[in-house]
Order: C-alpha cells, then structure tokens, then sequence
C-alpha cells in the first residue's frame, strides 16, 4: 500500500471518526487540517506502520485543539461573557495541568487494578511485547496475553470514567 | 499465529504501550484502515499512548505497579521456581544436597564402623573370657575361690574359714579329686557385684571382667571353658546375643576367637635324686624340666646360659624342626644342664616360625595380662602360666634355671 492510498483510507477514517465527536462542518475542516499536517510536515513518512500512528497522533491534537477552542468559544456552556477569561491562559500550563490530572486519575485507576493486570501493566511499560509477557507468565498461548490485556483495559478505563481523555 | 480481523482490537493494548511487534504493527493498522470501528478505538487510545510516551509519566506509572512485597514475593518466587532455569538450578541444588548426605552418611556409617572395631578390641582387652568354649575340661574343675588368691597370704573361703598359705600341690589336687563339683554360687554373689538390670551389656561386661580376674593361672589351666564363672557368663552373652544386636562379645566369638585361654603347666624336679650321690656331686646339678599345655598347640623350649644368645633345646636340633606339636595334658620333659641360666618357654595354638636368636630374647617376654601361678613345694616346683585373654595365641615365659639347679 503507497503513501497515497494509505492518506485516501486514512481521510475516510479521520472524517468518520471526527463526525462522531465533532459537528460535521468542523469534521470536515479538522480532517483537512490533519491530512495537511501529514502532507505539510511529514511528506517523507510513506510506511504504513508510521503513517498511521503518526495520523492519529496528529487528529488527537487537532480534537484537543479543537476542543479548548469551543471551550474559550462558549459553544458548550453558554456562560456570561463575565466569567470568561479575559486573557487567553497559557496553552502549555493548561496543557501540563490536564496531564497531570490524566496521570493522577490513571495512578488511581491502576491502584485498583488486580495483581494480574498490575503486573501485565508494568511489563508492558517496562517495554516488553506480548511474546515476551507470554513467557513471563508462563502462558502457552499468546491470545490469553492479548484476553487478558483486552480486560484489563477495558477494566482500567472504566476506572477512568470511561475515557483516556 | 495472525489474530483473526475481528479480534485485532486485543492489539490495543500493545498499541498503547508502543510494545508491538513488527507484525503486529502491520495487522493492527492495515485493519484499522479498513476498519472503523478498530480506527475509532485506536484514535480513542491515542490519549493513553500520548500518556504513557511521556518518560515521567511511564517511571511514577512503574513505581505504582511495583510488586508488593509481601503478596508479590511468593508468587515471584513461585514463576522464578517453575522457570526452566529456576527447575535447573533446583535441580542442581537437591543433586547437590543428595550428594552431599550420601557423603556425610557414608561417612559416618565408616567413622561407626571404625568406632565398632575399636569398641570390640577394647571388649576383648577388657573382658576376655567371655567367649564360649567347646572343648571338654582336662580335669574336673576346682573351686575356685581356694587357688585364685595369692598363694602367700592367708585367705578366707566362702565359709570364711581361715585357709593356710602352705598347701601343696599335691593336697589341692587330691581335694580337688576327691571333691565333688561345687556351684560357686556363693563365691559368684561375693565377686560379682550387681550392675543395673537395665544395662544388660555394662553387666556382662563386668561379669566377665569379674570372671578374669578372679581366675588363676591354675584355675585356667584346669578348668578351662567349664570353669562355672566363665560359663555363667558365657550363657549369659549367648543369651542376649540372641536380642542384642550390639552385644561386642558376639563379635568376638564370630570371629573364631579360641574358646579356651591358653595356659601350662611346669614343674622343675631337681635331678640330684634321681642320681646316684657321686654323680651328681661331680658338677653341677641338672634339673629334669616338665612342661604341660591344656589344650593342642605347639612347644617351643630356648635355654640361655650366661650373656649368650637363646639356644633351642625343644624340639631338639637333629629334627630339624623349630616346633614340637602337644597334645593337652602331655608332658614334654627336658634335661636342663646344670649351667643354664634360664629357660625360655613358649607355646602357641599355631606352629611356630622361624625367628632369630636375638628374636628368641624378646619372645621370652610375656604379655602383660599373663597371669602366673607357683606352688612352691619340697619335691616339685609347679607353676602355671595362663593368659586369660582368649584371643593370645601364644604363651611365653622366661623361667630362671640357676638358683633351682646349683
């Protein structure tokens, strides 16, 4: 698959992805801004393993931005123009401050977290890969590595509030 | 094995960490290009993965999945134990261990062995008349309470009736003849003091050590393995050999010890009254010397006379042998000259080899524990030499010729 094809797949994928979360005017317009980003700034990226990661890291910061954007707008919380910020705060403390609450509520979540999925958690952010963690746990077949993974997942997002955001 | 399409999802957590293989990195996004749903998913975790790439987030992330110590140690131990290295080196460390109490057992078992050996050795320095025996007794047995005491001192029997220090041989054997067997059941309570009934071993062991000692170099010579002590407490030893395994005695009697102690007789007769008063005036008297074994053995009889070196008389040297084979109770007599100075006597259960004059000087030395038993009388000077100890096999005595002769 060429470079071409795989940003007309990823175009398709953006704007139906953007569409759930955004109207479908800034659907539009974002999925435009992300495939420029990748023609703009990363025309040498061609390989479908890097295009595709680097696409989606590209349409999260576009949500994100999108989002303060609507925020400092008012479209979600039709609020008196008195409480709105009068100067525009600082992007990268805004920035800093929303991850470090993401990491507080992720310690949390994991704290809850059983021993089997603490410890695939930590092998997994100690860098090792599935193969690798079905040896670890002494496990005959990897697809109990990617079930058990699958669950603890979806247990530690829940624990989140049902979202990494 | 490739996930099927639909279960690519599972890969999401790999995405995440950024932990995927190259395969599975393939897989997951051609599938996310084709599937929304999957590219949705992906796009949603894309928070995570932005989370977890930050370097801080990732080591206070660490430090919070660090293992309990308590609840995580045994289970660590656990996977490190069913490992296949942790199965080698257990392995490894119970061959080891095997190894190493196979060592230590092997040598004990050696060291109790060792111990064993010694304990016997020191069972038959101790108590050597504990063995059985089978021979017959030469004569009746005497009782032994009148010839085990020192033939000088005064003595009380078991009557406590005062016994004269000058009996003779002669009147001791008649009463011995004409008396019938007594039990010496009374004289076996007086030197056999009780041990405790519990130790049934340290009780014969003092029984039998009662029995040597109270035994005379006589007594030996007569009484033999029919002597009533020694066979009390060779029944005694019989019997408990039966039960106890670690009865030392048995030991020695499997070990073919002799059943009887070794002893002889002799008797120096001067030879002055067997010969006419001339002759026997002419040069120094001769003495006639009698010596008697109490079982089969072997004689050997060394003359020495002055500094010079032993001379073998008995058997003579125109046999051309170096032992005289006896018979219990029979007597070998030999001519001693006048000048000889003493004679060296020995008799042994096997025949005797060759051994050098010089040799001959220290052979006369008997062991320590030989026991030695004159009757000092008028017309015939009797002695017995006896060694209780059953294991010697042989007998020595150097008996001083020249006072009785000149």
């Amino acid at each position: 698959m060429d470079r071409d094809a795989i940003l007309s797949a990823l175009r398709e994928r953006i704007l139906a992805f953007a569409t759930l979360r955004v109207s479908k005017d800034h659907a539009e317009d974002l999925t435009q801004d992300v495939l420029a980003v990748l023609h703009d700034k990363y025309p040498h990226v061609g390989e479908l393993t890097e295009l595709v990661p680097l696409a989606f890291q590209v349409l999260r910061y576009k949500m994100l931005d999108a989002h303060r954007k609507a925020l400092r707008r008012g479209e979600y919380n039709q609020a008196s123009v008195d409480d709105l910020a009068l100067a525009a705060p600082d992007v990268s403390h805004e920035t800093q401050l929303d991850q470090k609450q993401r990491v507080d509520r992720l310690l949390a979540a994991i704290a809850q977290l059983g021993e089997r999925c603490r410890e695939l958690f930590r092998w997994k952010l100690e860098g090792k890969s599935f193969p690798e963690i079905q040896t670890l746990m002494g496990q005959t077949s990897i697809n109990t590595i990617y079930t058990w993974d699958l669950r603890c997942r979806k247990q530690l997002l829940a624990l989140m509030g049902g979202s990494w955001e | 094995m490739p996930l099927p399409e639909h279960e690519l999802e599972k890969l999401l957590g790999g995405f995440a960490s950024d932990t995927l293989t190259a395969e599975e990195r393939q897989q997951l996004y051609a599938a996310a290009l084709r599937d929304q749903e999957l590219f949705n998913a992906l796009a949603d975790e894309q928070g995570l993965k932005d989370l977890l790439a930050d370097p801080v987030v990732r080591r206070k992330l660490l430090v919070a999945l660090a293992p309990h110590r308590d609840a995580g140690h045994w289970r660590s131990w656990l996977d490190r134990f069913t490992s296949p290295a942790g199965l080698a080196w257990a392995g490894g460390v119970a061959v080891g261990v095997f190894a190493v109490v196979l060592g230590l057992r092997v040598y004990e078992a050696s060291l109790r062995q060792a111990a064993d050996t010694a304990a016997v050795e020191e069972q038959r320095s101790m108590a050597p008349s504990t063995a059985p025996s089978a021979v017959p007794p030469l004569q009746a047995p005497l009782e032994e309470e009148k010839h085990k005491e020192p033939m000088a001192a005064p003595r009380a029997d078991v009557t406590g009736k005062i016994i004269p220090p000058s009996s003779t041989l002669k009147s001791r054997e008649q009463s011995a003849a004409s008396r019938p067997r007594q039990e010496p059941e009374p004289r076996k309570k007086q030197t056999a003091p009780q041990a405790p009934a519990a130790d049934t071993e340290v009780r014969i062991m003092a029984q039998a050590e009662t029995v040597a000692t109270a035994a005379s170099a006589r007594t030996l010579f007569y009484a033999q393995a029919s002597h009533p002590n020694l066979a009390a407490a060779t029944q005694e030893v019989e019997s408990v050999q039966k039960t106890d395994r670690l009865a030392l005695a048995k030991k020695a009697t499997e070990r073919g010890a002799p059943a009887t102690p070794l002893a002889l007789r002799y008797s120096l007769i001067s030879a002055e009254r067997q010969l006419p008063a001339d002759v026997a005036a002419g040069g120094p008297t001769s003495v006639n010397f009698i010596v008697q074994s109490n079982q089969e053995g072997y004689v050997q009889i060394w003359k020495r006379t002055g500094d010079s070196l032993p001379e073998l008389v008995l058997p003579a040297k125109e046999t051309g042998r170096i032992s005289l084979k006896t018979i219990a109770g029979e007597r070998q007599q030999l001519a001693v000259p006048g000048d000889t100075d003493r004679l060296i006597v020995r008799l042994s259960r096997v025949p005797f080899g060759p051994i050098t004059r010089q040799e001959a000087v220290m052979a006369g030395r008997g062991s320590p524990t030989q026991l030695t038993e004159s009757s000092l009388d008028a017309e015939e000077q009797a002695s017995y030499v006896a060694n209780p100890d059953i294991s010697v096999a042989e007998l020595a005595i150097e008996i001083p010729i020249g006072s009785a002769a000149r």
